[in-house]
């Protein structure tokens, strides 16, 4: 472990110290420039770049209301053709990662992915290539007089929907695209708060008990579960510093470190502590 | 290039109607060129518009030197000696031009020599310059209508395009466009000022022509009435190349039915009727081989590691896996009676082992095409590799394996999945290629369309119980004109509103008059939330896009197959009258007036004239449409609703007014029944046919003034028996396959005439009455002499088939009904089933014994498709919804009829 970072500490007074931290520490770094879309001019933002077969029919811009600041706007007047801002990013092959971002759909069909290609010889090639569709019927054309408007579904087009897409590039793969649009379907998106990161952390804990107190138990769970991720079971007499690490963890994840004491007591320590996005 | 690959065409250019005035002009149709020696420009002009067609000229390109290349001179007759006019543009390259007509198309084929020493890289075509008036001429540039602007245009949408491009005003419509069967790699449509007035409106093709060798091109060209904008253009290309537009008249007819979509492949317990019912006359049988690529699942090819595990079939040991295919096929086959096709991916995929290792000369590798599956594609546990299929060795073997399937399984015909793919192929086998293209990425390539067409055409060389296999395909509406004109029919492989309203059309205008089927399904999770919403929400919007699919199928002419018919009734009702459309043919040119947003869609012209009208909006609409009859033939057409129902037709300067209501949600489908001559005779008329299975009566109420010859639409398998006027006895008589009589017109005749069916000996009451089944079981025996030929055999079978499906899966509470098959029966009702040398066919009755004979297995096969169909009109049925919760109400739709 090349670093550790504790952000989680609980040292109450003449009480063990607990320590629930990360590598790399949480939040681990957005790999996207301009993640927000803030960025721009002439209704492009910087860093990002529309890619389509048919532009005369896209028009893209950025709204107020977004998530943060303003957003992403995106309208395809048919579905002729699908079109998607994208901006590519390095990364590592073999290693999860993790592309994320909020939307809301207006009508037609959106695609979310992440993609990229690498020769290994041969003319053979490897892909990614992982995609986060949804779509909505509101607006359609077939509505009212085919369709009735009561009976649609689709995620509410006032709202902001978190969407996330796991992927892990198959080397040689070292440099990916994270693609943003609607998908052969006439329709309205808007999209904000974007990012690509690693998709993992180790977890790292740290428990050192104070004198004279004597550790009996160390429980980890994420948050929204019942199941531990870690327990220690009964820890032997005498233990000291207790130290664990969990690897695999998700890396927009929270969790809540448990101890117990032999004389009943117990004490937690929640990591990460800043408020974020509710976990999966 | 020149080599012609369908026999039917070159007959069609040697006899078509040429017209040459003293070598000099060219007519075909409304256009004329005259070719004038030392001029580079060609006289051209129509009658439509007089100043719209300036001119005429071939344009050449040249490649490698990325500049125009100035033709020269043109000699007149000093070419070869078909030749219309020649150039020798420089020294080492000789082009000629010959103009021939062939229909109301002037054909251009131009030759170039190349004497040099270089390869030539060439982009050459026809243009016309135009003078449209100003504002009133739009563009149509292969794929979309476009305003024209003081900017030159162009489209090179190989993925999609019509192989022709339109200008038109309000009289008049030019059109510049590939020879239908020209296989070239690369075209281009443009409109480009060369004035601040004048157009050229051209095509351009690239072809590379070898040094001591030749190529050539052939382009039409066409003037045409206006009025309908690019579909006049269509019309006469159409019209020109009928060959090119309807299914190649050797395959199986069931190929231009609908699809059975996987009722039949498997076949399942009621699969027999299911497909029957809801017309699904051919099967898409989905990848029936093992490793993509060994289509034949050759023993040497047979054994090898997939990237992916093997599903359960095709880890089968070699013969246990074949033998099941055969019986797949055989059951399909004769117990379902549906045309099989056998599934290829166009034969443009291959397993990348196979691939790399026995075809690298045919692997494609344009770097703008996608020509690598690393994820599941054609079998699943492959990764797949893009193969050029002709004149490679991939292309030998394909050869090899389609005539050996041909020969081996009961098919009907290949469906070409993937069909219309323009991939740039640069291999080894590329010196030897026909149809190749020149460009600055990739240097000399072969489209992989000249590929498809290539196996296309062999699958027409090949032949199975006396039919040519057909070419059933998946071409998408972006796929290439070249699959869509070797295709006997198409699926779409969409819903009618998937992507827009209209791109079912793109595919439509290059099908022609052919079938074309859509796909899919209805996919209500698009709509709702399948986990939560109510079951009549859930039904509303089946109903919706079941009404949808049934306007759109009229509107372009599509059959809806089984994943959008079966289980809704309001479809199914309509599906006889859908089928009966497409298979008379979509018309492009409508030739119908009527106020927007209505719209009306024609399918046949004359007496088979079919026309459907519909709205999309949520009121009714009261209007007047008017149909333009010179467009259709001779006459004033007078028209019936095709269920029935009377129409009131009025007749104006020569057209047919007719008033309607369109409403919500409802198509009006109407059908010619009457054509009176002349046109100024009659001024009112309305008309009905009342047809049973059996029998037939037209009621015409017409009020005119002065002789008129009336001509009869006489209904399929039925002939004109008694006709009366005014109640009096009215002779007819047969010209040109038409009844026909004279009349004097006067207030409000009326005319009556009954037909009855060539089939059917007995009345609707009798056949429908007949005693086949009683509460108890069977009661009638069929009867088969113990040496029967197969065909009266298996015609015994669909009817106990008919029974067993409609007592064991219709009727509640489901029963088991087997009408025994018997040499002879005792007592009781029986139907006796024969072929009878020199009979025609007949179905009769005789007390309680039903005879069905015909003097043919053919004639005995059609005869009881006919039987069956009529049977339907007791024993109908929706079939069953999947989806139980909605099932009933799906049964019982019936939308606003």
């Amino acid at each position: 472990m090349l670093a550790l970072t504790l952000v989680g500490t609980a040292l109450a007074a003449g009480a063990a110290e607990l320590r629930l931290g990360s590598a790399p520490a949480l939040p681990v770094p957005n790999l996207l420039v301009n993640p927000g879309v803030e960025e721009g001019t002439d209704g492009r933002p910087q860093s990002w770049a529309f890619g389509t077969a048919t532009p005369a029919i896209f028009e893209s811009d950025w709204r107020e209301g977004g998530r943060s600041g303003r957003c992403l706007w995106l309208k395809a007047r048919t579905g002729e053709m699908s079109g998607y801002w994208a901006q590519s990013v390095a990364v590592v092959p073999g290693t999860p990662y993790l592309a994320k971002g909020h939307l809301r759909i207006l009508s037609g069909k959106i695609l979310c992915y992440v993609h990229g290609t690498a020769d290994v010889g041969d003319g053979r090639k490897v892909s990614v290539d992982a995609r986060h569709y949804r779509g909505t019927m509101r607006g359609h054309w077939l509505t009212p007089v085919f369709v009735p408007l009561d009976a649609l579904s689709g995620p509410d087009a006032e709202r902001w929907h978190p969407f996330r897409i796991p992927f892990t590039p198959t080397a040689p793969v070292d440099r990916v695209a994270f693609s943003l649009g609607l998908y052969f379907a006439a329709g309205e998106a808007m999209f904000d708060d974007l990012e690509v990161c690693l998709a993992e952390v180790a977890l790292l804990v740290r428990v050192e008990p104070a004198a004279g107190e004597v550790l009996r138990r160390v429980v980890v769970r994420a948050d929204g579960t019942a199941k531990p991720i870690y327990d220690s079971g009964a820890l032997p007499e005498g233990t000291g510093v207790f130290t664990h690490e969990i690897p695999g963890q998700p890396s927009d994840g929270q969790w809540t470190l448990t101890v117990t004491l032999a004389d009943g007591r117990t004490l937690s320590q929640r990591y990460p502590k800043h408020e974020g996005e509710a976990p999966r | 290039m020149t080599t012609r690959t369908l026999t039917r065409v070159t007959l069609l250019l040697t006899f078509a109607g040429l017209w040459a005035s003293a070598a000099t002009a060219y007519q075909a149709g409304r256009l004329t060129i005259e070719p004038r020696p030392g001029d580079a420009t060609l006289a051209a002009r129509t009658d439509l518009a007089p100043g719209l067609l300036r001119g005429a000229r071939l344009t050449l390109f040249d490649g490698r030197r990325q500049a125009a290349l100035p033709l020269g001179p043109a000699r007149l007759g000093e070419g070869p000696a078909d030749a219309t006019l020649a150039w020798t543009p420089e020294p080492g390259l000789e082009v000629d031009l010959r103009l021939q007509a062939v229909g109301s198309c002037l054909l251009w084929e131009v030759r170039c020599r190349n004497r040099g020493q270089e390869s030539r890289w060439l982009e050459l075509g026809p243009a016309l310059d135009l003078q449209p008036p100003a504002g009133q001429a739009q563009w149509f540039d292969g794929w979309d209508d476009k305003a024209l602007t003081d900017a030159d245009q162009s489209s090179v949408r190989m993925a999609g395009n019509m192989p022709m491009t339109a200008l038109w005003t309000p009289d008049a419509c030019l059109a510049v466009g590939l020879e239908p069967t020209e296989l070239v790699s690369w075209f281009r449509h443009s409109v480009a000022r060369v004035s601040e007035d004048a157009l050229a409106l051209s095509c351009t093709a690239r072809c590379v022509v070898d040094p001591g060798a030749e190529a050539a091109v052939r382009f039409v060209t066409l003037a045409t009435l206006g009025e309908w904008g690019r579909y006049e253009a269509f019309d006469a290309y159409y019209a020109s190349f009928p060959e090119c537009f309807r299914a190649h008249p050797e395959v199986d007819p069931r190929a231009s039915l609908g699809s059975s979509q996987y009722r039949a492949w498997p076949t399942g317990s009621w699969s027999p009727e299911i497909c029957r019912r809801l017309y699904g006359g051919w099967e898409w049988c989905y990848a029936p081989f093992k490793r993509t690529g060994d289509i034949v699942g050759r023993p040497e090819l047979w054994d090898y590691t997939p990237v992916r595990p093997f599903g359960t079939r095709p880890a089968l040991p070699r013969d246990e896996y074949l033998a099941w295919r055969e019986k797949a096929f055989t059951d399909g086959a004769e117990r379902c009676g549906v045309a099989m096709m056998f599934y290829i991916p166009a034969q443009v995929w291959c397993e990348e082992q196979l691939a790399r290792e026995r075809y690298a000369d045919a692997l494609v590798t344009d770097p703008r095409a996608k020509t690598y599956f690393s994820t599941p594609w054609v079998t699943g546990h492959d990764n797949e590799l893009l193969v050029f299929p002709h004149a490679t060795s991939f292309g030998d073997q394909t050869r090899r394996d389609l005539a050996e399937i041909a020969e081996t399984l009961p098919i009907a015909g290949f469906a070409f999945d993937t069909a219309g793919g323009v991939a740039r192929y640069t291999g080894p086998a590329l010196p030897r290629l026909e149809g190749r293209a020149w460009d600055d990425e990739v240097g000399v390539y072969c489209s992989e369309l000249v590929a498809i067409a290539k196996v296309m055409d062999y699958v027409h060389t090949l032949r199975r119980d006396g039919r040519r296999l057909a070419v059933v395909s998946n071409p998408m509406a972006t796929g290439s004109y070249a699959s869509c004109v070797r295709s006997d029919s198409a699926m779409l492989e969409r819903s009618p509103w998937q992507h827009s309203r209209t791109e079912s059309d793109r595919l439509r205008w290059k099908l022609g008059h052919k079938t074309m089927v859509w796909w899919e399904g209805y996919e209500a999770g698009d709509f709702v939330d399948l986990a939560t919403v109510k079951p009549d929400d859930l039904a509303a919007v089946y109903e919706g896009l079941a009404d949808f699919t049934l306007l759109q199928s009229l509107r372009v002419g599509a059959i809806p197959p089984t994943n959008f018919t079966q289980g809704i009734a309001r479809l199914v009702r309509w599906l006889p009258a859908i089928v009966d459309c497409v298979q008379t043919g979509w018309e492009p040119v409508p030739a119908v007036r009527l106020p927007a947003p209505a719209w009306a869609s024609r399918y046949g012209r004359g007496l088979e004239t079919r026309l459907a009208l519909a709205q999309e909006t949520g009121e009714d609409l009261n209007l007047e449409a008017e149909v333009l009859n010179p467009r259709l033939g001779t006459g004033a057409m007078l028209f019936a609703h095709a269920d029935g129902r009377p129409q009131v037709n009025r007749v104006r300067a020569g057209n047919t007014l007719l008033p309607l209501r369109l409403a919500v949600r409802t198509p009006v489908l109407l059908r010619a029944m009457l054509a009176v001559e002349p046109s100024s005779a009659v001024s009112t008329a309305e008309v009905a046919l009342r047809q049973e299975a059996t029998r037939a009566v037209l009621q015409a109420t017409v009020t005119g003034a002065g002789t008129a010859r009336l001509r009869l639409a006489t209904p399929a398998g039925m002939r004109p028996t008694v006709a009366t006027w005014a109640g009096q006895p009215l002779a007819l008589r047969v010209t040109a396959g038409a009844a026909e009589a004279e009349v004097n017109l006067g207030e409000a005749g009326r005319l009556e005439v009954a037909f009855t069916s060539d089939l059917f000996a007995l009345s609707d009451e009798a056949l429908l009455g007949f005693p086949f089944v009683s509460p108890e079981g069977a009661t009638a025996t069929l009867l088969v002499a113990a040496d029967a030929p197969v065909a009266v055999t298996r015609a015994a079978a669909r009817l106990q088939e008919y029974f067993r499906y409609w007592h064991g899966r219709i009727e509640k509470p489901a029963r088991e009904v087997l009408l025994p098959i018997r040499p002879e029966a005792a007592v009781g009702p029986a139907v006796s089933i024969a072929l009878v040398p020199g009979r025609p066919a007949t179905v009769r009755r005789e007390g309680d014994r039903l005879i069905v004979e015909a003097d043919s297995a053919a004639a005995l096969e059609a005869a009881v498709d006919r039987l069956l169909q009529a049977l339907d009109r007791r024993w109908w049925t929706s079939e069953i919804f999947g989806q139980t919760a909605v099932r009933d109400r799906l049964a019982a739709f019936s939308g606003r009829e």
